[in-house]
C-alpha cells in the first residue's frame, strides 16, 4: 500500500522542461523517419519480400535504439520521461518503410 | 564541425545506397540477358547495402537536434534572488531616495550653489531682478 502511494508522488514531484522534451521528441521523430526511409531503401534493393522485409525493419529499429542510447550516453532517463527507446512512432515509420520498400523493389527488380 | 562530419556520412551513405540500387538493377538486367534465374544478389552488393544502411541510420540520428536535459535547472548554485530577478521592474526614481544620506548631502550642495549664484546676481543687477530671484527661491523651498 505504501509503495503504491509513494510511487505517483515521486512522479509528480519531478518537474520537466517542456521545451527540452519537445526538442528531444523532434529529434526522435527525425531519426525514426530517416531510419525507416533507409531500411525501406535497403529492403527494396535487397529484393526482400513478405516477412523478411519487416524483419529487416525491426533489425534497423534495434540498431537505431542502440545508436540513440549511445547518443544519450547511456543515460536515457535524463533526456526522456519514460524508458521507451524501442517503441517510438512505429505507425509513421512503418508507413514510410513500406512506401520506399515498394518503390525501390519496383525500380530495381521489376523494371 | 561535428555536424559537418555527420552530414558527410549521411550524404556518402545515401549515395552508396543509390549506387547499390543501380548495381542490383544492372545485375538483374545481366541475368535477364543471359536468361539465368535470379537466386540472390552478389555478396559485395549485399554487404555494401547493409553497411550503408547502418551508416545512414548513424549519420541521421546524430544529424538531428542534440538531446537536452529535461529534469532540472542546470545552474544548481543559483540563489532565489538571482533566479527570480526581474530587472525591468526596478525603478530608481522613487521618493525613498530622499532618505539616503548622499541625497541630503547633494541637496545641501545644490542649495549652497544656488545661494552663491543669487548673491552674485544681486551684486550685479538691480532690485527688479532680485524680486524674481526671491520668487525662484520660494519655489526651491517648496521642493
Amino acid at each position: 500500500m505504501s509503495d503504491k502511494t509513494s510511487k505517483p508522488e515521486k512522479k509528480n514531484d519531478e518537474c520537466y522542461n517542456t521545451v527540452a522534451i519537445t526538442n528531444n521528441v523532434e529529434a526522435l521523430e527525425f531519426g525514426r523517419t530517416c531510419q525507416s526511409c533507409a531500411a525501406g531503401m535497403a529492403a527494396g534493393i535487397l529484393g526482400l519480400t513478405g516477412f523478411h522485409g519487416f524483419i529487416l525493419y525491426f533489425i534497423s529499429v534495434g540498431i537505431q535504439a542502440l545508436i540513440w542510447n549511445v547518443k544519450a550516453q547511456g543515460n536515457w532517463l535524463s533526456y526522456f520521461p519514460e524508458r521507451n527507446s524501442f517503441t517510438w512512432s512505429h505507425g509513421n515509420g512503418l508507413l514510410t518503410f513500406v512506401l520506399l520498400w515498394v518503390f525501390f523493389y519496383g525500380m530495381v527488380h521489376v523494371y | 564541425m561535428a555536424s559537418t562530419i555527420y552530414r558527410l556520412i549521411t550524404i556518402v551513405s545515401l549515395l552508396s545506397l543509390i549506387h547499390c540500387a543501380y548495381s542490383a538493377a544492372q545485375h538483374r538486367f545481366y541475368l535477364r540477358l543471359t536468361e539465368q534465374p535470379f537466386v540472390s544478389l552478389p555478396a559485395d552488393v549485399v554487404a555494401q547495402t547493409v553497411i550503408s544502411l547502418v551508416a545512414l541510420i548513424y549519420g541521421t540520428s546524430y544529424l538531428a537536434n542534440p538531446f537536452q536535459y529535461i529534469k532540472k535547472d542546470q545552474h544548481h548554485d543559483r540563489t532565489c534572488d538571482e533566479a527570480l530577478n526581474c530587472p525591468s521592474f526596478i525603478t530608481f526614481e522613487n521618493r525613498s531616495k530622499a532618505m539616503s544620506p548622499e541625497f541630503a548631502m547633494l541637496r545641501t550642495l545644490k542649495q549652497q550653489q544656488r545661494q552663491r549664484q543669487t548673491s552674485s546676481r544681486k551684486e550685479t543687477h538691480s532690485g527688479r531682478v532680485s524680486e524674481t530671484i526671491h520668487s525662484s527661491e520660494s519655489t526651491d523651498s517648496q521642493e
